[in-house]
């Protein structure tokens, strides 16, 4: 039966209209990945309206095209200029910006575009093989499952913190806080609001970061009156060096793959958000690295591991959706809406009955992750370009783009505030070196701590921790941690060895 | 004398057709006034919930059908920030009174909210003017297929049961904490769940006991073998599964009983206006709606997006306004309400 549905899934794809309606897709997918001011979920909300009266065959993988490539777009903003094109984006900031102004942008550029599409095929081959055993796995896990989940996630604090791992958990500690900010999800109970409607959703992520990163980025560039790549002498990035980036993935091919299983497993696993596997495939990246302390001053690991798992997490995310009806992002839920306006009803016999439909989705995600990839690197010397341009004319363009896109984000006009007040932190944060990322890993799990700890506590009980699948995930957890250092330790006691018995 | 009588008669009759002659003609005046005051008009649909809900589904579907019969452009906005009030806010506060916006939102939501004072909530239900509830419907309860639940005997002696539910003061849990004080049930009501089919998967691995649902989409949920319905907790039998007893049937309650309402709550998705807008425009609209929502286009239409097969009864603006002024008027619903979510949530 699964090779009938792959077979009917591969005819369809190759059918010209639907080729050519999903490059269409991958267009604005990636232009609106592009533009902070848009972003893909709005895209895909836009697009809505378009869909009405396709025909499913050819509606959802439009969209599924659309969707899945955005994150491309939106790591270019991110390494070019410090403003990730969508909240998952945020990841690849830390090392790509820097490695921008190291005069390093093509290299990063090829790096990120080659290792997100490529971890965007190679995760469509994980979610067709895995098809027969992802609906088991999935029921396995209860809110227990999840808040370990995201405990192991947030674990990564310690890696992300920086040269002072005090600093880094206050960070940390500080992104939870601010997390918690509007209604808590189990009482509904507002929190930190000080009577503001707007308070009572959770900050926007889109509006922190600008905030957090771009901000201080761009008071920087107007008072240093450099261009964005400091290093006078670099090139501007041309084909060369986008294709130095593309060999990077092959040459930390290890990173490029553990990026991709990171990003798939977090796919699969529904409610905990398209902003985690990225930050949790970077702090896997670094702790498993030999230079660690190499990560967030601009090395191509970090762009390659976040960029891999952006990708990767939509095939993973596509399965889940269509077989449980359960959104993993918020993309994915105007996706699941989508269903709905074609007439498909998800659920697990889309992974049965209709395997032809879903085949022909996976494949699109792969497919357009192809034509993206061609299109980015065909753009990305041109794009490159910006890092050479004077900051009187970039200044301006950067900082419209930037507030467009904090407001854009919900069409809040007082995500202009929140830019402004997370822009002042930024600046004090990089001034006393308090970590950024770490901060932003706390802001973006510390919800879903909260929400599954007491989802656990309320329908397992106080012992929640007993049930043999957390208490597995307690043990991968304690090895990734004990592992390296036991390794470090026992690699310097053999190395010592000799010298004491000489 | 019965000749006299006679004539008054026919002269009576004879003025009754008259003045109702006149009143169709000047409706029809009136009509013919407020369909050139909306041809070629922008007409803004402000859907109070995230792009892809069930609103928004509905808001899609007609929102093109009003433009045709209108001759106008409806444009549609989301505005679901503040857990979806903001649409709602802007409705009532904020938007012109001009006939040219019009809100849309789950029916219940709205007078949940306000009875029950969520932060964030400015709009009054009383002064809203109504279009249209679209296919309000009860509830139903449901278990864990395969769980050992299998009856309703089953759930009034199980101990420490766990219900899922979405928004801790929303229809659901309303709904569920209403069934749950008329049952006597002994558990409590774990809310937060993003989304009903986050819900019912919890209610499917086992995680949860039981949730509620309407009946449209348990069809769904049941189809995928996720879901065992028990109870249709509204006051009559859901057409959806006739089968299936209503809470009425059941439980002895007085007819004001708070958790009645609480349980038997129906929810539809209502269009409404700001409040002073003008009546004629008001009428006029819901006129239109009303065809439309009737009509076998919309019917199909929304059978097909939200996978049912079952059509139910949608109410009129005109019957919601005076369900929305007889709510508002007992003062102190909103408070036994919240006393029996606060009881049986955990």
């Amino acid at each position: 039966m699964i090779i009938d549905g792959l077979i009917e899934g591969l005819s369809n794809i190759v059918d010209p209209v639907l080729l050519g309606l999903m490059f269409l897709g991958v267009l604005i997918g990636i232009f609106v990945g592009f533009l902070p001011a848009v972003s893909g979920l709005l895209g895909t909300a836009l697009m809505l309206p378009a869909i009405v009266g396709m025909k499913p065959l050819m509606a959802l993988p439009f969209l599924l095209a659309l969707h899945a490539v955005s994150y491309t777009g939106g790591s270019m903003t991110a390494i070019l200029v410090n403003i990730p094109g969508t909240g998952p984006n945020a990841a690849t900031l830390i090392d790509g910006f820097p490695m921008t102004q190291k005069g390093q942008a093509g290299r990063a550029m090829g790096a990120a575009i080659a290792s997100s599409s490529l971890g965007g095929m190679l995760s469509v081959v994980f979610a067709l093989i895995f098809i027969p055993i992802v609906i088991p796995l999935v029921r396995l896990l209860y809110s227990a499952e999840m808040f370990f989940i995201i405990i192991m996630g947030l674990s990564f604090l310690a890696v992300l913190a920086g040269s002072s791992p005090i600093k880094g958990l206050m960070a940390g500690g500080l992104g939870l806080l601010f997390s918690f900010v509007g209604f808590q999800s189990t009482t509904g109970i507002p929190r930190f609001t000080f009577g503001s409607v707007f308070l009572l959703d959770q900050l926007n992520i889109i509006a922190v970061v600008i905030g957090l990163f771009a901000l201080p980025e761009l008071i920087d560039l107007a008072t240093r009156r450099k261009t964005i790549a400091l290093c006078e002498s670099a090139g501007i990035g041309g084909w060369t060096d986008v294709w130095e980036g593309v060999k990077d993935v092959f040459r930390h091919f290890g990173v490029f793959l553990r990026g991709t299983v990171v990003g798939y497993i977090i796919g699969v696993i529904p409610g905990v958000g398209a902003e985690t596997a990225p930050f949790v495939a970077y702090g896997q990246a670094k702790q498993a690295s030999k230079h660690p302390e190499k990560f967030g001053t601009g090395i191509v690991e970090g762009v390659i591991a976040p960029e891999s798992a952006n990708n990767a997490k939509e095939a993973g995310a596509l399965l889940t959706t269509l077989a449980f009806g359960v959104p993993g992002s918020a993309v994915m839920a105007i996706l699941l809406g989508a269903f709905f306006l074609v007439g498909i009803v998800p659920g697990p016999e889309m992974l049965t009955d209709n395997l032809g439909l879903s085949f022909t989705m996976l494949l699109g995600i792969a497919v357009a992750n192809v034509m993206a990839g061609i299109v980015c690197l065909a753009f990305a010397p041109f794009a490159t370009r910006i890092t050479k341009v004077h900051p009187d004319y970039l200044f301006p363009v950067i900082l419209v783009l930037g507030l467009t896109g904090a407001f854009a984000a919900g069409a809040q006009i007082l995500n202009l505030a929140v830019v402004v007040w997370f822009g002042v932190m930024g600046f004090f944060m990089n001034r006393f070196h308090y970590s950024k990322p770490a901060f932003l890993l706390g802001f973006v799990l510390g919800m879903l701590f909260e929400h599954y700890f007491w989802h656990a506590l309320n329908l397992q009980g106080p012992f929640f921790f007993m049930r043999p699948v957390s208490l597995l995930i307690i043990l991968a957890i304690v090895l990734i941690f004990v592992i390296k250092p036991l390794k470090a330790h026992f690699r310097r006691a053999s190395r010592k060895r000799p010298i004491t018995e000489a | 004398m019965k000749n006299d009588r006679s004539v008054k008669s026919i002269r009576a009759l004879v003025m009754f057709t008259a003045l109702s002659a006149l009143c169709v003609f000047a409706g029809s005046m009136a009509h013919a006034d407020m369909a050139e005051f909306y041809k070629g008009k922008r007409i803004t649909l402000i859907i109070s919930s995230r792009s892809g809900s069930s609103v928004d589904l509905v808001g899609r579907t007609v929102a093109p059908m009003l433009a045709k019969a209108l001759d106008a452009t409806v444009i549609l906005k989301n505005m679901a920030a503040a857990g979806g009030m903001e649409g709602l806010n802007y409705v009532a506060t904020t938007a012109k009174p001009d006939g040219l916006t019009i809100g849309m939102r789950d029916s219940a939501s709205c007078y949940l909210n306000q009875l029950m004072k969520a932060p964030g909530a400015q709009w009054d239900i009383a002064t809203l003017k109504y279009i249209a509830n679209i296919q309000p419907s009860p509830m139903v309860l449901y278990v864990t297929p395969g769980g050992p639940i299998k009856t309703i005997e089953d759930l009034r002696k199980a101990k420490g049961l766990k219900f899922s539910s979405i928004s801790p003061r929303g229809w659901m849990s309303s709904v569920i904490t209403g069934t749950m004080e008329l049952l006597g049930l002994d558990g409590k009501m774990v809310s937060g769940f993003k989304g009903s089919s986050a819900s019912a998967l919890a209610v499917s691995k086992g995680e949860a006991h039981a949730s509620a649902v309407e009946g449209y989409t348990l069809q769904r949920y049941e189809r995928k073998g996720q879901a065992r319905p028990l109870l249709t907790t509204g006051a009559e039998r859901d057409p959806a599964y006739p089968n299936l007893p209503a809470i009425t049937e059941i439980v002895n309650a007085p007819k004001d009983s708070v958790a009645l309402f609480m349980a038997g709550l129906p929810s539809g998705k209502l269009m409404f206006m700001p409040p002073g807008t003008a009546d004629d425009k008001v009428a006029y609209l819901a006129d239109v709606t009303w065809k439309i929502i009737n009509g076998d286009e919309f019917k199909t239409e929304f059978m097909k997006r939200v996978g049912t097969n079952v059509w139910k009864k949608n109410v009129t603006g005109a019957e919601f306004a005076k369900l929305a002024k007889e709510m508002v008027a007992r003062k102190t619903l909103g408070k036994e309400m919240l006393a029996i979510l606060q009881k049986h949530r955990s």
